[in-house]
């Protein structure tokens, strides 16, 4: 008997698509196991039950009568509670929003719903995807699976939390300085921001628009690229989408990476910041792997992590402030202390420090095209640090900023967090792959061949 | 100092009274030293010595099938 909580998206298709596996049992299993194990953990904000039966129900009776629709078609998921599905409350894990229901699906929606995605319901965030983890909000914030007593990164929280406790084999997010591929690095499992541009933001409330991302978060790499190919295109109705071609993301996976060429950005946790021995030791292993398989590693060097987080934390807490300005004056009580107080310092920013921002970003990204020239991609780790406890503040205070995920929004470019190990307590590791902009495809084809060499993904976490 | 452009504690208050942050109840002042200290630290660790003619990068250009 398969073990539905832990089978991804490519194996539960096979078995759908052969009528071996009914998306109502499957959806009515992983129900079973959230009602078991979430007052622990935390992953879910809502459930959409009565959604999901009845998207479950219609996709066994389409696949029944021979129009299968694709790898998604009877596919359980969940959306964080920034992403709209019509008729149902977008809360942003906030009182402010506490009654908002949204009117019309966000375009990723749109698009899961199509491909015969089966919405399960709405994860947990940090507020507005920014402040957290929080206890002063109406929701809890989510555990991580692996240790119940740890932090599970953010803000994608509750996303990363449901896929890694085998809730949900897939969940979208969103990444803004690093809110899918933090969580997916602290609870284990894969999380993509896509290139800029490339994932309509249409019905996702915003952080900081010029930064803004939509990312799957899986337990394999496989069935990350398998969602990101159902939620990527172009959108005319978002100003920052972008009509780049899209293609099947899937289907290089298994093209070898021998002859590929990547630059470690050592410097990231050697000098600009000192990752703690054990995320060192597993990411410097994990390039050992990579050049076993034939890929040929070589160092490079960017401007130091300081300087992308001075750019990327002034142009979120600009934009953020302008999003949420007249709340802060009409509600301020509102909103979770922890939030408020990552808001606040926008209304101090001048608009000559926002555009100096804005020509560093420039300048950065003319860098980066230069130092990517001779590699196809680049490695580093994600994390400094393994998850935190999460009710230890100083502790979360310490490691929230060390980690190396701003670059890559701050370019626009595509990185995967990827499992790279466990620590010898058994907590997760991560390393990030990062690549040109619009190349996710090179950068999920070494994710697959490190992860099929190693394994890591398939480690399940304690939770019962 | 209360940090970055805003000096004092005075300013900082009389700014953010200027724009409208005036609802909060427990200890408002104190979030907002602390939030203009924040900026004025992270400001601090912006380069400033741009050509005046440096363009800033350009979110739109997505659009056109370019990256910034």
């Amino acid at each position: 008997m398969t073990d539905l909580a832990w089978i991804g998206i490519a194996e539960a298709a096979g078995l759908i698509r052969e009528r071996r596996l009914s998306p109502v049992e499957y959806v009515e299993a992983l129900y079973e196991r959230a009602d078991a194990l979430d007052d622990r953990i935390h992953a879910y904000i809502r459930r959409t039950r009565e959604i999901a039966l009845h998207a479950a129900g219609e996709a066994q009776s389409e696949i029944a009568a021979g129009r299968y629709r694709g790898p998604l078609h009877g596919i359980p998921y969940g959306l964080k509670d920034i992403i709209d599905r019509a008729g149902v409350p977008t809360t942003a894990h906030s009182k402010i929003l506490a009654d908002n229901v949204a009117h019309e699906d966000a375009a990723v929606t749109e698009k899961l719903t199509a491909a015969g995605g089966v919405l399960m319901g709405k994860m947990a965030t940090h507020e507005f995807a920014l402040g957290g983890p929080s206890f002063d909000l109406p929701w809890p914030p989510p555990r991580n699976p692996w240790d119940l007593a740890r932090f599970t990164g953010g803000s994608s929280s509750g996303s990363a939390a449901a896929v890694a406790a085998g809730l949900l084999p897939a969940a979208l997010g969103t990444d803004t300085g690093g809110s899918v591929r933090g969580p997916a690095s602290l609870c284990g499992i894969v999380g993509m921001k896509p290139t800029y541009g490339r994932v309509s933001r249409r019905g996702v409330f915003p952080l900081a628009f010029s930064l803004d991302t939509v990312g799957p978060l899986t337990r394999t790499v496989e069935d990350n690229a398998l969602l990101l190919s159902a939620i990527a295109g172009h959108d005319p109705d978002d100003p920052g989408s972008s009509p780049a071609p899209v293609p099947e993301f899937s289907t290089d996976l298994r093209a070898g990476v021998r002859g590929l060429r990547a630059g470690l950005l050592r410097h990231f946790y050697t000098e600009d910041m000192e990752a703690d021995p054990e995320v060192a030791e597993a990411v410097e292993a994990a390039v050992e792997v990579l050049a076993g398989l034939g890929v040929q590693v070589r160092e490079m060097a960017l401007e130091p992590l300081a300087l992308y987080a001075a750019c990327s934390r002034t142009l979120i807490t600009s934009e953020a402030y302008a999003v949420h300005e007249r709340w802060l004056t009409e509600r301020p009580g509102d909103y979770g202390a922890s939030l408020r107080q990552r808001l606040l310092p926008g209304a101090f920013v001048r608009a000559v420090d926002y555009v100096h921002a804005g020509r560093l970003r420039r300048q950065l990204v003319e860098q980066f095209e230069r130092e990517m020239a001779p590699v196809d991609v680049a490695i580093t780790v994600s994390s400094m640090d393994p998850p935190p406890p999460i009710d230890d503040e100083n502790e979360i205070a310490r490691t929230y900023p060390r980690q190396a995920r701003q670059p890559f929004n701050v370019l626009g470019v595509p990185a995967l967090a990827l499992p790279v190990g466990f620590t010898r307590s058994g907590l997760p590791l991560s390393m990030q792959i990062a690549g040109r902009a619009f190349d996710e495809a090179t950068v999920y084809r070494v994710a697959y061949a490190y992860e099929q060499a190693t394994g890591w993904t398939a480690r399940r976490p304690p939770v019962a | 100092m209360a940090g970055g452009y805003l000096a004092t504690r005075s300013e900082v208050e009389a700014f953010a009274g200027r724009i409208g942050l005036t609802g909060f109840t427990a200890e408002p002042m104190e979030e907002f030293a602390r939030a203009a200290l924040y900026m004025g630290d992270l400001i601090a660790g912006l380069p400033r010595e741009f050509s005046p003619t440096s363009e800033p990068a350009h979110v739109f250009r997505a659009r056109e099938g370019t990256q910034e």
